[in-house]
C-alpha cells in the first residue's frame, strides 16, 4: 500500500515535471517548476515562483545568438575578480549594500557541456537578495541565465541549482 | 583693483616684458646714461616701427592706434610727447588695435601695468599714467571691483552684501550676454573682456553662495529691530510669492506634456499610447519639458526594453573580447546590469502586480509611473526639502516641518524630478514594490526612495542642493505670526537669501552663465588665449545640448538606457562623403563605436593606447575653422596642420602608414563637417557632380527642418525674430537657386517650398510675429546670374584663396598659444603652494605642453620647409625661437615639479590634508561640467588619490617592516589617514557621473 501510494507520488512528480519540460528555440531543453513566461517584461524566457516572503525569485534564459565568441570559461573561473567589481559598482549605484560573492564554479550539464556560474548576496532595505548568473555554450553558441532570489529561501535555491545541473544542449 | 584684473590677465596671456624703466611716447623703455628716457635704445620693436626723422619719435601704434611722428629734440617736447601723440592721433579713425601687433601690444601694456600701477620707475603718478590706463584697457574700465564676502555676523549686512553681489553678478551676466561669446578669435580685446568677465561671475556666484550660508548660520537675536521689521515685510511678500507661484503653476501641464511626448516616443518594443491631438497643440515644448521627456521615456524603457535586443548589439563585438576576465565582464556589462535591474523588480511583484502586468504591460506602466509620481512628491517634500526633522543632526525621524509642493516654482519641481527620479531611473519601480508602496499607500514609497537614496550616497547632495527650498517655504509658514520677531526676521533674511541662492541657481542655468564657466574654467585649466576664445565661441552650442536642469545626476538615472546604448557599441552609424561616394563613420558615432569600427577596418584588435589615440585624433579640430577658411573643420574639410596633427597623434600610437590612410579615409578620426548641404549641392552644381545630389536633398530638407524647429525654439524661449526673418530670406534664397537649376534639383526646390510653407504656417498663426508675412511663392522671380555666381564662387576656394588659407592656418600656428605654465614660474609656485594646484597637476601639465611646444616647433619647420610664407617666415623664425626657449623653461619647471611630488611623498600629510580638503570644490566642478568632461577629471582626480594611496601604503610598508624609522602613534595617524584617503577615493567616483 505505502509502496502504492509512493509509487504515485513518485509518477505525479515526474509527470508534472515533465509537464513542465521546455524546449527552448530548439536549442535547449530545460526543467523547472515554475511559472513560465515568454517574452515577458523584456526577457525571452523567464521563470517565476511564487510570491513568498515578499518577494518573486525568478530565472531569466537567453539564447544570445553570440555565435563567434571564442572566450575560455576556465579564464572567468579562474579570474573572479573583475566579476565581483563589476556587481559591486551596481550594487553601489542601485543603493544595495554587496554583501558577499559566492565563488565561481565550472560544472557539466546533463548533456555534458561546461557552464560556469558565479554569483554574490546583496541588502536591499530589509532583504537579503542572492543573484547568480551562469554562462555556457550550446552548439557554439552563448547561453546566459540569471537567478534572483532571496538568499533565505534555500529550497527555491535548491529548484533552481538543480534545472539548471539538468539542463540540457540539443544536438 | 580694476587694473590689477589687467594685471592678472596680463600674466596669463604672459608676454616676453623687458626690462623696462619709464614711458615716452606710449614707448615702454630704459633710461640712458643722461637719464633720459629712450625707446630707440631700450625697446626692441621701436627700431621695426620707426621711420621718423632724426629729432623726432614715432609714437606707440599699439597704444595710440596710428603712426605719428613727434619732436623730442627738447625737453619740453620730450615731457610733451605723449600729449602730442594724443592730440596728433586723435584724428585718426583707427582705434587701439590689439591686433595690429600683439606681440607689440602685450609687450607695452605689461610695462605700462608695471609702470603705472606697480610704481616701477618714478612716472606711477603721472597725469601720462592716469592717461594710459584708462587709454589701455577699454575691455576691464567698466568692471568694478567684486566685494569681498562679509566678515560681519549682522544679517542685515550681510544682506546688503549678498544684495550687492547679486546686482553686480546680474550685471557681469548680461555684460557678458551682450558681449560674449567672441566672434572673432583674433580680437584680444574681446577675449579679454569675456574672460575677465567669465571669472568675475564664476566667482560672483560662489561668494554669494558663500554669504548665503553665513546668513543661514548667523545668530536669529544679531539682527535690529528695524531691519526686522523691513524684513518682516519681505517676508509677507514671500507670503505673497508663494500665492503668485501657485496661481501661476504650470508643472501639471508640463508633467503631462512630458508624458504624452514620452508615449508618442518610439520606444521599438510595443505602443503605449498614442498622443492626443488636443494635448499636441497645448503643449509648448518648454525647455522643462524635454528632461522630463527623457526622464518618462527612460522609465518606461526600463520597464519593456528587451534583452535580446542587446544581445544583438553585443554580438557584433563579440570576436574582438579579449582574453581577460575583465574583458569579457565589462562586454557584458550592459547585460548584466539591465537583466538585474529587471529580475530585481520582478521580484517585487506581488500577484496582484504580477496578474496586471501581464494583462497589460504599458496600462501597468502608466499606473505605475502615476504611483511613483506621488511617492517622490512626498519624498520631495517630507524629506529632500524637509525643513525641520525631529533629528535635526541626522537629518531623520519625523519630518516635523515639510515643504510646500504648492510654493515651488515649476522649475524647482521638475528640478527635483528629473534629478531625483531621473538618478533612480527604473530601479524605482523596484524600490516602490519592495516597500510595498502601492497597496500600503505613498508614504511608505517616499521612505523607501529616501533609505535607497540615503545608502547610495546620494542623498548629502540632492539635499544640499534643494534644503533652500525647504528654507523658503519654512520662512513663509513663519510669516504667520507665531514666532518671535527676531527669529522671524531672521528668517524672513534666509528667505531672502534663499530666494537669492535661488535665483542664483537659476541664473547658473542659463546658457550665459554655463558659457561663462566654461570660459573660466578653460582659463583657469590651461589659459591658452586659442582656447578660452574658442571656448567662447562654442560654448552655448554644448549647453544648449544639455538637459536644463541636472542633467548630469538625470544622466546616471538613464543607465538603463544608456546601458542600451552601450549595447549598440559595435554598431557604428555611416554617413556617405559627397565628395567621393565612401561610406565613412557618422561624425555622431560614440567613442566606443568609433573604436569599434577601427578594430573592425583594421581588422585587429587595438590596444588600450590606441583607442584612445584614435579618439584624440578623432577630436582634433574640433571646433576650429577648416580648409575651405568658412566651415568649421570636418570630414573632408580638414587643413593639412590639422591632418598632419592627426597623423602625428596616429603615428605615436603605433599606427603604420597603411592603417591611419585607412582610419582617415573612412571617416573614424573625424569631426562632422561644417559644410552645410546647401553648400555641397553648390559645390556639386560646379563640379558637374550628381552623383550624390539624392543623399544632399535628403540631408538639406533635413538641416533646414531642423533649423527651423531650433528657430521657432529660440524664438518661444525669448530670442529675437529677426532670426526668423533671415532664415525665411535664407530657405527663399536656397529655393530661388535651386529652381534655377531645375532637373535634379526640382524635387530639392519643392521640398523647401514645402518646408517653408510649415514654416510661415508657425509663425504666422500660432507665434504671430509681427510683420512676418507668408512667401507669395506665385511672385518670386528666379536669381540673377550674379547671385548664382557668387554664391558658387565663395563656396569653392580657388587656389589663390588656398593660398590665403594657408597663410591664414600659419597664422593660427604662430599665435597659438601654450597654457597656464606660460606664467612666471614663481606665480606657479605661489599658486602650487596655496593649494590652488598641485605640483602633480602641473608635472602633468609640463609633459603635455611640452609635448605640444615640440609639436608647433614641428609644424613651424614644416611651414618653413614647404610653404610660401613671404614676410612671414621671419616671424615664424622668431616664433620658433620664443618656443624652443618656452620649450626649456617648461622642461626645467617639469623637473623641479617632479623633485616636489618626491618631496611631497615625505610630506604626505600635508598633500593629503589638501585632498581631502577639496571635495567641495570637486562637487562644484562636477556640477558645472559637462558629462564628458566630468568623466576626464574624476579619472584625474581619482588618479591623484590613488597615487598618494599607493605612497602612503609604501610608506606605511617601509614603516612597518622598519626600513624607514616611524613611532607607533605616526603609524596608527599614517593608517588613519589612508582608509581617509580611500574614502576619497571611492567619493571621487560616488561624484562623478
Amino acid at each position: 500500500m505505502i509502496c502504492r501510494a509512493v509509487c504515485f507520488i513518485l509518477f505525479f512528480i515526474s509527470f508534472f515535471a515533465l509537464a513542465e519540460q521546455k524546449v527552448i528555440e530548439q536549442k535547449v531543453k530545460f526543467n523547472l517548476a515554475w511559472q513560465y513566461e515568454k517574452d515577458f517584461m523584456g526577457f525571452s524566457h523567464v521563470w517565476l515562483a511564487d510570491y513568498q516572503n515578499n518577494f518573486r525569485s525568478n530565472l531569466s534564459l537567453t539564447i544570445t545568438g553570440v555565435k563567434d565568441l571564442k572566450f575560455d570559461l576556465q579564464t572567468l573561473h579562474k579570474e573572479p575578480q573583475s566579476y565581483y567589481q563589476e556587481r559591486q559598482r551596481w550594487s553601489q549605484s542601485r543603493g544595495f549594500k554587496f554583501l558577499d560573492p559566492i565563488q565561481p564554479q565550472l560544472f557539466n550539464i546533463q548533456s555534458s557541456e561546461q557552464f560556469f556560474s558565479i554569483g554574490f548576496t546583496y541588502q536591499k532595505l530589509d532583504k537579503v537578495i542572492q543573484e547568480m548568473t551562469y554562462y555556457g555554450y550550446c552548439q557554439g553558441e552563448l547561453i546566459h541565465l540569471k537567478s534572483v532570489s532571496l538568499k533565505s529561501e534555500t529550497q527555491q535555491l535548491k529548484e533552481l541549482q538543480n534545472a539548471i545541473k539538468k539542463m540540457e544542449c540539443l544536438k | 583693483m580694476r587694473w590689477s584684473l589687467l594685471l592678472f590677465l596680463l600674466f596669463s596671456f604672459s608676454s616676453l616684458a623687458e626690462s623696462y624703466t619709464c614711458l615716452i611716447g606710449g614707448w615702454p623703455a630704459t633710461r640712458n646714461s643722461s637719464g633720459g628716457c629712450d625707446p630707440a635704445q631700450g625697446n626692441r620693436f621701436y627700431s621695426q616701427v620707426s621711420d621718423c626723422d632724426s629729432g623726432q619719435m614715432m609714437c606707440n601704434p599699439a597704444v595710440f592706434g596710428a603712426r605719428a611722428c613727434v619732436p623730442i629734440d627738447t625737453a619740453q617736447a620730450r615731457n610733451s610727447s605723449f600729449a602730442n601723440c594724443r592730440r596728433l592721433t586723435a584724428e585718426s579713425e583707427e582705434q587701439v588695435d590689439v591686433n595690429l601687433n600683439p606681440e607689440l601690444f602685450w609687450d607695452s601694456a605689461e610695462a605700462i601695468s608695471q609702470i603705472c600701477n606697480e610704481g616701477k620707475g618714478r612716472q606711477a603718478h603721472t597725469a601720462m599714467c592716469r592717461a594710459l590706463k584708462i587709454h589701455m584697457s577699454p575691455a576691464v574700465a567698466d568692471l568694478e571691483p567684486l566685494p569681498a564676502v562679509s566678515d560681519s555676523k549682522d544679517i542685515s549686512n550681510l544682506n546688503s552684501n549678498l544684495q550687492h553681489l547679486t546686482n553686480i553678478l546680474e550685471s557681469d551676466l548680461k555684460q557678458f550676454e551682450d558681449n560674449c561669446p567672441v566672434q572673432n578669435e583674433e580680437d584680444l580685446r574681446a577675449v579679454l573682456l569675456c574672460q575677465s568677465l567669465s571669472h568675475r561671475i564664476a566667482d560672483g556666484a560662489n561668494r554669494i553662495e558663500r554669504v548665503a550660508d553665513k546668513i543661514e548660520s548667523a545668530d536669529d537675536q544679531s539682527l535690529g529691530c528695524n531691519e526686522a521689521q523691513s524684513l518682516l515685510d519681505e517676508e509677507l511678500q514671500a507670503a505673497v510669492d508663494c500665492q503668485a507661484k501657485k496661481e501661476n503653476d504650470n508643472f501639471g501641464r508640463e508633467l503631462m506634456c512630458a508624458a504624452t511626448n514620452a508615449l508618442s516616443f518610439d520606444l521599438g518594443f510595443f505602443q503605449i499610447g498614442t498622443q492626443p491631438k488636443a494635448i499636441q497643440e497645448r503643449c509648448q515644448n518648454s525647455p522643462e519639458a524635454g528632461c522630463l521627456q527623457q526622464m518618462i521615456v527612460g522609465f518606461f524603457k526600463s520597464i519593456v526594453s528587451a534583452i535580446s535586443g542587446i544581445w544583438d548589439l553585443l554580438k557584433m563585438g563579440a570576436k574582438w573580447v579579449g582574453q581577460q576576465a575583465s574583458h569579457f565582464w565589462s562586454w557584458i556589462r550592459g547585460v548584466e546590469d539591465t537583466s538585474a535591474d529587471k529580475q530585481t523588480t520582478l521580484g517585487e511583484l506581488d500577484d496582484e502586480e504580477m496578474g496586471k502586468a501581464k494583462r497589460n504591460l504599458g496600462d501597468w506602466a502608466r499606473e505605475k509611473f502615476n504611483a511613483v509620481s506621488e511617492m517622490f512628491k512626498e519624498f520631495v517634500t517630507h524629506d529632500l526639502m524637509c525643513a525641520e526633522w525631529s533629528n535635526p543632526a541626522t537629518m531623520s525621524g519625523e519630518c516635523l516641518q515639510p515643504a510646500d509642493w504648492n510654493c515651488l516654482t515649476s522649475a524647482d519641481k521638475i528640478s527635483a524630478f528629473c534629478s531625483g527620479m531621473g538618478y533612480l531611473g527604473g530601479e524605482i519601480v523596484g524600490i516602490a514594490f519592495a516597500a510595498g508602496a502601492v497597496s500600503k499607500g505613498v508614504s511608505a514609497g517616499a521612505r523607501a526612495i529616501s533609505a535607497s537614496l540615503r545608502a547610495s550616497g546620494q542623498y548629502a547632495k540632492m539635499t544640499s542642493r534643494f534644503a533652500h527650498l525647504g528654507r523658503a517655504s519654512r520662512a513663509t509658514r513663519v510669516a504667520g505670526g507665531a514666532r518671535a520677531a527676531a527669529s522671524a526676521a531672521a528668517a524672513a533674511a534666509r528667505t531672502t537669501a534663499a530666494r537669492t541662492l535661488r535665483h542664483v541657481a537659476q541664473i547658473k542655468q542659463t546658457p550665459a552663465f554655463q558659457a561663462a564657466s566654461a570660459m573660466a574654467r578653460a582659463a583657469a585649466q590651461s589659459a591658452p588665449v586659442s582656447l578660452a576664445s574658442r571656448a567662447a565661441r562654442t560654448a552655448t552650442q554644448p549647453v544648449r545640448q544639455l538637459a536644463r536642469f541636472e542633467a548630469r545626476v538625470f544622466q546616471a538615472g538613464q543607465r538603463t538606457t544608456e546601458s542600451l546604448l552601450r549595447g549598440r557599441a559595435a554598431v557604428a552609424p555611416t554617413v556617405t562623403s559627397a565628395r567621393t561616394g565612401r561610406v565613412m563613420v557618422s561624425p555622431d558615432a560614440s567613442n566606443r563605436q568609433r573604436t569599434a569600427y577601427a578594430q573592425q577596418k583594421l581588422n585587429r584588435q587595438l590596444t588600450p593606447q590606441q583607442a584612445d589615440a584614435v579618439i584624440e585624433a578623432h577630436r582634433v579640430g574640433a571646433g576650429q575653422i577648416g580648409r575651405d577658411g568658412v566651415n568649421l573643420a570636418g570630414l573632408e574639410n580638414y587643413t593639412k596642420t590639422q591632418l598632419l596633427q592627426k597623423r602625428r597623434i596616429l603615428e605615436e600610437a603605433g599606427f603604420n602608414s597603411q592603417e591611419i590612410r585607412i582610419l582617415m579615409e573612412n571617416g573614424i578620426v573625424g569631426q562632422g563637417t561644417g559644410a552645410s548641404a546647401y553648400a555641397r549641392i553648390q559645390k556639386a552644381i560646379k563640379d558637374n557632380d550628381s552623383t550624390s545630389v539624392s543623399t544632399l536633398t535628403k540631408r538639406l530638407k533635413s538641416e533646414n527642418g531642423n533649423r527651423i524647429n531650433q528657430a521657432i525654439r529660440d524664438y518661444r524661449r525669448g530670442g529675437n525674430s529677426t532670426d526668423l526673418f533671415a532664415l525665411q530670406e535664407d530657405l527663399v534664397n536656397q529655393y530661388r537657386f535651386l529652381q534655377s537649376q531645375g532637373g535634379d534639383f526640382a524635387s530639392a526646390s519643392s521640398e523647401i517650398e514645402a518646408l517653408i510653407k510649415t514654416m510661415d504656417r508657425t509663425v504666422v498663426n500660432r507665434l504671430k510675429v509681427e510683420g512676418y508675412s507668408a512667401v507669395n511663392f506665385d511672385q518670386l522671380t528666379p536669381p540673377t546670374a550674379t547671385t548664382s555666381t557668387a554664391r558658387s564662387s565663395a563656396s569653392s576656394p580657388s587656389s589663390q584663396t588656398s593660398r590665403a588659407i594657408n597663410r591664414d592656418e600659419m597664422k593660427r600656428i604662430y599665435r597659438e598659444s601654450n597654457s597656464f605654465a606660460d606664467f612666471d614660474e614663481r606665480v606657479i609656485s605661489r599658486r602650487a603652494d596655496n593649494g590652488q594646484i598641485t605640483w602633480g597637476n602641473i608635472q602633468d601639465e609640463m609633459s603635455s605642453n611640452i609635448n605640444k611646444i615640440k609639436g608647433q616647433i614641428q609644424q613651424i619647420d614644416q611651414a618653413l620647409d614647404s610653404s610660401d610664407l613671404g614676410d612671414m617666415a621671419i616671424r615664424f623664425r622668431s616664433r620658433k625661437t620664443e618656443l624652443e626657449t618656452t620649450l626649456a623653461k617648461k622642461e626645467n619647471l617639469r623637473k623641479h615639479a617632479s623633485k616636489v611630488v618626491k618631496k611631497h611623498s615625505t610630506n604626505f600629510n600635508d598633500v593629503m590634508a589638501r585632498q581631502i580638503s577639496s571635495e567641495q570644490e570637486w562637487r562644484n566642478i562636477y556640477r558645472d561640467l559637462t558629462p564628458d568632461n566630468a568623466r576626464m577629471y574624476k579619472n584625474s582626480n581619482a588618479s591623484q588619490v590613488n597615487d598618494l594611496i599607493e605612497r602612503g601604503q609604501h610608506t606605511l610598508n617601509r614603516a612597518k617592516a622598519g626600513s624607514i624609522s616611524m613611532s607607533p602613534a605616526d603609524i596608527k595617524g599614517l593608517e588613519d589617514k589612508l582608509s581617509l584617503l580611500r574614502l576619497e577615493y571611492e567619493r571621487i567616483n560616488n561624484l562623478a557621473p
